[in-house]
């Protein structure tokens, strides 16, 4: 009895003192977070999600721009600027002194010797999916999820990904109460300087959010590589009577070169009311935080109109 | 009776042609308006004035398809008459507005109103392209010493201010990656209106200034003719000249306001009717016109034909791929009938500033100046004490890191330059001209075009794939500018010539390629632009390699290049062999330009600035030069680098667009001394 009331107590006491000597470490792990760097603005949006500030954002200056960023948490963390997305700063990236680095394939591959010898690196397809049917929105979550699973953060992303569905569970339901049936939508962007739009097709990431709003998309286009077809003004009259959702940036674009034109104001979706312009501080080619950002907005301005 | 049969004849023929000018045209015309609308000819027509309030093709027709039929109408004839005139005023078949730094100085224009606001206060959105253009074909003109230069002059300056105004419109372009997807959107030329306000001010511009030139045609027959026998007939030179230059920048800047740029129109149309025989100015000015709309509108209906089933093309791709083998048709025949005057590099007089040992020790103090600048700035300027440390092994491991790339990037520019500057020295020595650089006669230009090339189109091959495709284009366009110009009876000039024209066509081939592959901006400008960005120690080794290989044999050949300035009879009186000389010089120059295209992309000016810099230091023989100007041009591809990666930190410049944009006063130096 004694013996093993002896064995007991010397196992009791190695266990208690192994999960002692461990328990502070795991809690270490919890608590300090890992130094991230994000070259492209969505895995900023993800490190975001999953309760980390990055310790560098590459455009920094224009991510604060954007409307899912709280420009004072950024600032009170001290996130530098890591040059431009395309060619970040290594100096700089080596300055923040990063344990993960996060990019995009199509603008970091050619450097990522030189990015996995600073700290490790993950690069991802970005919207970047070719003319393939991939689901963008899919991909984003994807990402996420392997993200959170990298470092030790699954039940966090878990956590993001269940929000975003709430949220947009939310969203649709007072947009179906007040339709009815789905409405027809085009989401487009207006490049500066130039007379063509870019119209999204249906597995582009703001076109899948939209989806998820209970909209249906009225483009049936092939994706140049990013998700868009780009096309001259004429093809806007074969678009009928639709929910045109329009991103335009700066004072010289397609939008405020076409506005001006009495055919404009004969389309249908003009004529109609249902054009809406857009700003790019609702981005949508981001992660969760952008995506609630982008769909919270559009459902306001539907819910207005 | 026989000469009035063949007066017949030759009427009949030259009736035939306009007919067939005409109907061609007016043909693409109606097709280009009626694709894709059920409309006849009548609706078309009514639809100019006014649109048909309950009639969608009606509404269409006059709101959007007619201003652009316009707007490709205007292009064509107005590039089409600006090449004309270029070509009459400097006597070069391949003069264009593309070549005379037109097109780049209205890039550049609507670049710095789309990025900068204050200047978008000074210059409107709508005039933005045609002050450029204006501003940058003012700047050809005077730097080439106005009225009175050589085609090769006007035509070799046109390009370096090309360059520069491109290189200053990419960063702009890179700076501001919003506004510079747009900008590279516009950059492959788009011919789509949104109202009838560009269309309809172009045409007010155009038809004035048309009427002029036909006044003029006359006085461009006898420019022809050379400018002894032109002012033995009484012309007034520079009135004649100047008309035929500023009507020409004129009409290429309303051009490019309507569609981007499209150069290849104003290349392609007034030699196509050259070739066929047509050579009076009264006739061409029309016909070339003619050609021009037809070459337009038929380009942008295939990319109307073409959007409506798949993608939105570029109109300057259609253009370009009609005008590639116009431009090896050119310039085969230039090398058969050229006789353009060479013009010798002026030796620089100027007594010696400095003797041997001063200046030695100064390129010396030079380099190492300039290394450790390069060292020292960056992201963040580092303190000597910090540098030390780190050439003592001695740094901590984020610094050590930070400055071993530094290191990198510094050694690399260092080696590049100095590859880029012995090319200079070699080729100005071969082509005679004090404007021979490798990126003046298209071997940088090609170097990159091949290198994109094998990029999009055998990615499989990877970067080594990428940089043999870089050297083999350098080479390629060397042996096709010397194969072309190379030959006993040619000035060394026409070698320069045919160059350009070559640049001109690999640049913006090279632009295409990248906007129809699907770059995104920022990434496209990136591969256009030389840069030290992420190169690693087995580019250095590479470098290393070709430059220590031909140092020695570029110090062999250098103890005859004096030689080839005497004119090739003399040299080969004094025993030359000189065809093998010149293709040597040649060939060699080359490689070492396009080993640096192969490692950094294009880098521009450094070839051109290396030996100016190094004969006003020391001027002597071509082998007294080879040392400075391989030191020179190492020094300022360091210091190019070093102000890439430091004035916008973190932001970077890629020291290809920063030696374009120093560049551009000391060749205006140059070419005012010269």
């Amino acid at each position: 009895m004694t013996t093993f009331g002896r064995r007991q107590f010397l196992a009791g006491l190695c266990a208690g003192s192994c999960s002692y000597a461990l328990a502070p470490r795991r809690l270490m792990a919890e608590t300090s977070p890992p130094r991230v760097v994000a070259l492209e603005w969505r895995y900023a949006d993800n490190a975001r999600s999953l309760g980390i500030i990055p310790v560098g954002i590459a455009d920094l200056a224009e991510y604060l721009k954007q409307a899912s960023v709280d420009r004072k948490v950024l600032e009170a963390a001290g996130t530098m600027d890591m040059g431009r997305r395309q060619e970040p700063s290594l100096e700089a990236i080596i300055a923040a002194k990063p344990d993960l680095i996060l990019g995009v394939k199509f603008r970091h591959e050619r450097i990522q010797p030189q990015l996995s010898q600073i700290s490790e690196t993950v690069l991802y397809n970005y919207t970047q999916t070719g003319n393939g049917k991939s689901d963008q929105l899919e991909l984003m979550i994807d990402e996420l999820r392997q993200f959170g699973e990298k470092i030790g953060r699954s039940d966090a992303a878990k956590n993001a990904i269940g929000g975003l569905d709430g949220f947009l569970a939310k969203q649709a339901g007072r947009l179906a109460s007040k339709y009815g049936k789905p409405q027809r939508i085009v989401f487009a962007q207006f490049p500066g300087g130039v007379n063509n739009v870019r119209l999204f097709t249906s597995h582009s990431l703001p076109v899948r959010l939209l989806d998820r709003l209970g909209l249906e998309n009225a483009w049936e286009g092939p994706s140049e590589g990013f998700g868009f077809t780009t096309v001259g003004p004429e093809r806007l009259l074969t678009l009928g009577d639709v929910t045109f959702l329009g991103v335009a940036v700066g004072s010289d674009n397609s939008y405020t070169r076409l506005a001006k034109n009495p055919l404009w104001q004969g389309l249908p979706f003009v004529r109609s009311g249902k054009f809406v312009a857009l700003t790019d501080v609702d981005w949508p080619f981001g992660g969760i935080p952008a995506a609630q950002a982008f769909t919270g907005k559009i459902t306001e301005i539907l819910l207005q109109g | 009776m026989s000469i009035s049969s063949s007066d017949e004849e030759r009427f009949a023929w030259r009736a035939a042609m306009i007919a067939a000018c005409v109907g061609i045209a007016l043909g693409l015309v109606y097709l280009h308006a009626a694709a894709g609308i059920d409309g006849s000819i009548s609706t078309i027509l009514n639809s100019i004035f006014s649109a048909q309030v309950n009639d969608p093709a009606g509404m269409m027709l006059h709101y959007l398809r007619l201003p652009r039929t316009l707007a490709a109408i205007l292009t064509g004839a107005c590039l089409a008459t600006a090449g004309t005139l270029f070509q009459a005023a400097t006597r070069n078949p391949l003069a264009s507005p593309g070549i005379l730094g037109v097109t780049a100085g209205a890039q550049l224009f609507v670049a710095l109103v789309a990025v900068v606001p204050a200047f978008a206060l000074i210059v409107p959105h709508t005039l933005a392209a045609t002050m450029g253009g204006l501003v940058a074909g003012g700047i050809t003109w005077l730097v080439s010493g106005g009225s009175g230069a050589g085609p090769v002059r006007i035509a070799l300056s046109g390009m370096a201010v090309s360059l520069m105004a491109g290189a200053a419109a990419a960063a702009l372009a890179l700076l501001d990656e919003t506004s510079g997807a747009s900008l590279n959107l516009w950059g492959g030329g788009s011919l789509v209106q949104t109202d009838w306000s560009a269309s309809v001010g172009a045409l007010i511009g155009f038809l004035p200034a048309f009427l002029v030139t036909l006044i003029f045609a006359r006085q461009l027959d006898i420019l022809l003719l050379g400018d002894d026998t032109a002012r033995m007939l009484g012309q007034n030179l520079l009135l004649v000249r100047g008309v035929a230059l500023g009507l020409g920048v004129w009409l290429s800047a309303l051009a490019v306001t309507l569609a981007g740029p499209v150069v290849f129109v104003g290349l392609v149309a007034p030699n196509l009717l050259r070739l066929a025989g047509v050579s009076r100015h009264i006739l061409v000015l029309p016909l070339a016109a003619l050609v021009g709309i037809a070459l337009t509108v038929g380009a942008d209906l295939l990319v109307l034909l073409l959007s409506a089933s798949t993608i939105e093309l570029p109109v300057g791709v259609p253009i370009a791929l009609v005008g590639a083998p116009v431009l090896v048709m050119l310039a085969w025949s230039q090398a058969r009938e050229s006789r353009a005057t060479s013009e010798f590099a002026g030796r620089y007089r100027t007594p010696s500033a400095f003797p041997i040992v001063s200046s030695s020790v100064f390129l010396i103090m030079l380099l190492i100046t300039a290394g450790l600048i390069g060292l020292v700035s960056g992201n963040r300027l580092m303190s000597p004490s910090e540098v030390s440390a780190f050439l003592r092994g001695a740094a901590p491991v984020d610094l050590h890191q930070i400055l071993e790339w530094r290191a990198l990037r510094v050694t690399g520019a260092a080696l590049g330059g100095a590859l880029l500057g012995l090319s200079g020295l070699l080729l100005q020595g071969v082509i005679r001209n004090p404007l021979a650089s490798p990126e003046l006669i298209g071997i940088t230009q090609t170097s990159g075009l091949f290198a994109v090339v094998v990029l999009l189109l055998f990615p499989e091959f990877g970067f080594l794939g990428v940089q043999a495709g870089a050297i083999a284009g350098g080479l390629g366009a060397a042996v096709l500018v010397a194969g072309l110009g190379l030959r006993q009876y040619l000035a060394p000039s026409a070698m320069a010539l045919i160059g350009l024209g070559l640049a001109a066509f690999t640049a913006s081939a090279s632009t295409a390629f990248v906007i129809v592959a699907g770059f995104q901006a920022s990434q496209a400008a990136t591969w256009l632009a030389g840069s030290t960005y992420g190169v690693s120690a087995k580019d250095l080794i590479v470098l290393a390699v070709a430059l220590f290989c031909l140092i020695p044999v570029a110090y062999f050949l250098l103890s005859v290049t004096d030689m080839l300035g005497f004119g090739r009879q003399k040299a080969s009186s004094l025993g030359l062999n000189v065809q093998v000389t010149e293709w040597a010089h040649l060939l060699i120059g080359a490689l070492c330009a396009s080993v640096v295209a192969a490692t950094f992309g294009p880098v521009s000016f450094v070839g051109l600035m290396a030996p100016h810099a190094a004969r006003l230091l020391n001027p002597g023989r071509y082998r007294d030069l080879l040392a400075a100007s391989v030191i020179i041009g190492a020094a300022l591809m360091m210091i190019a680098d070093c102000l890439g990666r430091t004035l916008f930190a973190p932001v970077e410049i890629p020291v290809g667009l920063m030696t374009a944009i120093i560049g551009a006063p000391f060749i205006l130096f140059v070419l005012r001394r010269a």
